[in-house]
């Protein structure tokens, strides 16, 4: 039966029916790629980058290629949040091309890029799309950071300087406002503190001297001792000898007792004694909080440039510690590279490392080149720079990433823009420095102090500076230098004074230098910032400011003093008069009882030897008469 | 799965019919490399290419690498020295160092002694594998597959009309 079936068709050596489909799927995959890689791609940079920057990001077109590891990007657009009919920043094209040597080492390296025609600030064919930013978190390490160094800011500069100089200058009436701030004062409630402390302590002491003053155990010992001194019974006399000592000490045990609280009234005495020290402390105390209370300025005019800029430098040291996190964040410390190892399925064996002649970094932009072009964008400008050794691993290359950039932006009248950003993460401890200088840039105008009493401020002028920032592992070092030249000043003031001394100064003054220098750890910053202007102002209202603060502080001193002058001179006089009477009884007191303690002692002793001396007398006649009997 | 399933039943067939020795013998060779070399390289990956391109029978390649993965963790001491020779041999520095540094090679792990080891064993071996299996596919059917055919109860089965029924079925649906 089984002959009857023809045999079927040998297959050959290829096995076809696996082949085919394998074949298929990769046609598939290429298809895939060729035709809709590039659009789900894109698709996929513009929603993560929406959710990642909080805006939308718009992609024209993107173009990738296998064969020759390329990836091209044209018009990238990020929406700007706080304006979104704009956008932050919008890129013209971006190339890649990645190095097939790495790629087959599972590596990507990036030889040579272009990011070409950036422009910022330019209009959105169509308004975008903001996501709502999450609520934020006063928690967060960073948000207490910037808290850390805003309040050490805020401590070091407080308000605006000139403004409360111009206050002061326009004098103030304070007997009005002491009134009211009457139950403030610390010196007042103390002095009525201290006065019923005084009253109350007097009745306790009165009390515990005449206490102190009872003799009666001591007289009780003498009439014994008179006693015992007319006993002419030897016998008799001794016996009373240990009775005496009994009572000698119970006389002596009062005695030390009187004298330690004698001394403990000592201490309260001399406590009482500091009272009026401490109150001339408070009075000053007091003066102070006023001061702060009027705004008198406490004036160091070496740091006046410090008060009269500090506030402007330090949201740039907050934005500094965000971007130093920020690329903590994104270039973290190189953890221990991964060693390829043998899974242990069976034995591990040996691995020989031979010696490494070309290796890669997971990823690796070694260097691309940035170009803008002017276009009619307010903010495009001609920029032409690099950026290199951007990497995931920057202990392997051994190189810093740099961003090295220079151009003007002429529709912003600014010049000679020289940017450096290095980012060396390849030692232990990362360093990040920036480099920035600017040949002349509008500055525009530039309220100094703006309170009701003093208007000073900048006209827009045109500045160059020169910025150098060093952020080293948990420390910072900043330094900038602004030159403003030609300045238009701004100077109101009611008072005539401050009008024409601040005039005065800055009509001289034709170029204005500022030099800043903020450095040390985050947790102890040090601020430093020279300026002409400020040295300039503090000459000039420096004798005239020094004069109105002396005279402020004068006039608040006299009216605490005022306020409080009549108890204060009662506390003193309680306080004399109760030192000069308690201490005298006081003294008086130890002195007697240290005589008495003498003369019991001294007693004692007299009525030992009379007692003991007597008797062998006694003792010795009575032998010598025995003995004359026995020789009878 | 359905693959690897029909692979196996597959194998039985083949091993029981009278052709075939060829795909078995090469797919046993295959399961020899496969089950001495200690993990997932690319050499393995190679293996596992040239089972699915050319006809070499899957199921006795994984039935065989099954087995000799049991014999090879007990020869893991002689790979081990046999690899350490061979990658301290002086004069093969130097082409050692351009393969490590060459793009691919580096993942068939050849710089590790129990790789290195297996490898070399295994290719030395693969042509007495290749031999060994034939000559014992072929005894196999002489003297234990042509006695059971000989056996009433074969014949009895043969006989069945369920027996007909699947021997129709495999002439026209199977491989």
């Amino acid at each position: 039966m089984t002959t009857e079936i023809k045999k079927k068709k040998s297959k050959g050596p290829i096995r076809f029916e696996i082949v085919l489909p394998v074949g298929i799927l990769f046609a598939v995959t290429y298809g895939y790629f060729t035709y809709y890689f590039d659009k789900h791609l894109k698709d996929g940079i513009e929603w993560a980058g929406t959710q990642g920057v909080g805006a939308e990001v718009n992609v024209g077109n993107i173009k990738t290629s296998f064969i020759s590891g390329s990836f091209e990007m044209t018009k990238l657009e990020i929406t700007n949040k706080e304006k979104p009919t704009h956008n932050s920043i919008e890129i013209g094209s971006m190339k890649f091309k990645f190095l097939w040597d790495a790629l087959l080492r599972a590596k990507f390296v990036v030889e040579d890029a272009s990011i070409l025609t950036i422009q910022m600030d330019t209009k959105r064919s169509h308004t975008g799309k903001v996501i709502p930013p999450p609520p934020p978190s006063d928690n967060s390490a960073m948000a207490k950071l910037q808290h850390q160094i805003l309040d050490q800011a805020k401590k070091k500069f407080g308000n605006n300087i000139l403004g409360d100089i111009a206050n002061l200058a326009e004098g103030m009436n304070y007997q009005d406002q002491i009134e009211k701030l009457r139950a403030d004062l610390k010196t007042e409630s103390r002095i009525n503190e201290m006065l019923i402390e005084v009253n109350t302590k007097k009745e306790f002491w009165d009390g515990e001297i005449k206490r102190l003053s009872d003799t009666s155990v001591v007289d009780e010992i003498q009439k014994e001792y008179k006693v015992f001194e007319q006993e002419k019974n030897a016998i008799e006399k001794a016996k009373k000898i240990p009775a005496i000592i009994k009572l000698a000490d119970k006389a002596k045990k009062q005695i030390s007792e009187a004298q330690a609280s004698a001394k403990n009234l000592q201490a309260e005495v001399q406590k009482i004694s500091s009272y009026p020290k401490e109150v001339e402390n408070l009075v000053k105390e007091d003066i102070a909080s006023l001061q702060g209370h009027f705004k008198i300025p406490k004036l160091d005019f070496s740091d006046f440039s410090t008060m009269l800029f500090g506030t402007d430098l330090m949201e740039y040291v907050v934005k500094a510690k965000k971007y130093q996190a920020i690329a903590k964040q994104y270039m973290p410390e190189k953890k221990k590279e991964a060693e390829p190892v043998i899974p242990p399925q069976r034995q591990v064996g040996k691995n020989y490392n031979f010696p490494i002649t070309k290796g890669y970094p997971l990823f690796w932009l070694k260097n691309a080149g940035i170009s803008s072009k002017s276009t009619e964008g307010e903010f495009a400008g001609d920029f032409s720079g690099t950026l290199t050794n951007v990497t995931t691993s920057p202990k392997i290359i051994g190189v810093p990433t740099v961003l090295d950039l220079r151009g003007d932006l002429k529709a912003k009248r600014i010049n000679g823009v020289q940017l450096k950003v290095t980012l060396d993460h390849t030692k232990a401890k990362a360093k990040q420095m920036l480099t920035m200088k600017i040949n002349s840039f509008p500055v525009p105008e530039k309220m100094l102090s703006n309170s009701k009493d003093l208007v000073f401020g900048l006209k827009e002028s045109v500045a160059q500076v020169n910025f150098n920032a060093e952020l080293y592992d948990e420390s910072l070092d900043i330094r900038w230098i602004n030159t403003l030249s030609n300045p238009n000043y701004v100077v109101e003031s009611k008072n005539k004074v401050i009008q024409e001394v601040i005039s005065n100064v800055v009509n001289g003054i034709k170029t204005v230098n500022l030099e800043a220098r903020v450095h040390g750890p985050w947790s102890n910053i040090s601020w430093a910032v020279k300026s002409n202007l400020g040295d300039d102002l503090a000459a000039g209202l420096k004798v005239e400011v020094s004069k109105k603060i002396d005279e402020a502080k004068a006039k608040l001193e006299a009216l605490i003093n005022e306020k409080v002058l009549a108890k204060k001179t009662e506390l003193l006089s309680q306080v004399n008069s109760t030192k000069a009477k308690y201490e005298g009884e006081l003294k008086a007191i130890l002195a007697k009882g240290d005589a008495q303690k003498g003369k019991i002692e001294e007693e004692l002793k007299k009525a030992q030897q009379k007692a003991t001396g007597g008797a062998t007398d006694k003792l010795k006649e009575q032998g010598k008469k025995l003995l004359k009997g026995f020789r009878l | 799965m359905t693959l690897i399933l029909k692979q196996f039943f597959s194998f039985i067939k083949l091993l029981h019919s009278d052709t075939g020795f060829i795909s078995l013998s090469l797919g046993c060779v295959c399961g020899f490399i496969l089950g001495m070399t200690p993990t997932l390289s690319l050499q393995s990956l190679l293996v596992f290419l040239l089972l699915f391109v050319f006809r070499i029978q899957i199921g006795a390649a994984l039935l065989t690498a099954f087995f000799f993965k049991f014999v090879a963790f007990l020869l893991d001491p002689a790979f081990d020295s046999v690899g350490q020779w061979a990658l301290d041999i002086p004069s093969m520095q130097s082409l050692y160092t351009s393969l490590y540094n060459m793009p691919l090679v580096p993942f068939t792990r050849f710089n590790n002694s129990i790789v290195m080891g297996s490898a070399i064993i295994t290719i030395l071996l693969s042509p007495f594998v290749y031999l060994l299996s034939a000559f014992l596919i072929k005894k196999y059917r002489e003297s234990i597959v042509e006695k059971f055919k000989e056996t009433k109860l074969f014949k009895a089965w043969k006989a069945t009309s369920l027996y007909q029924w699947y021997y129709k079925y495999d002439q026209f649906f199977g491989n």
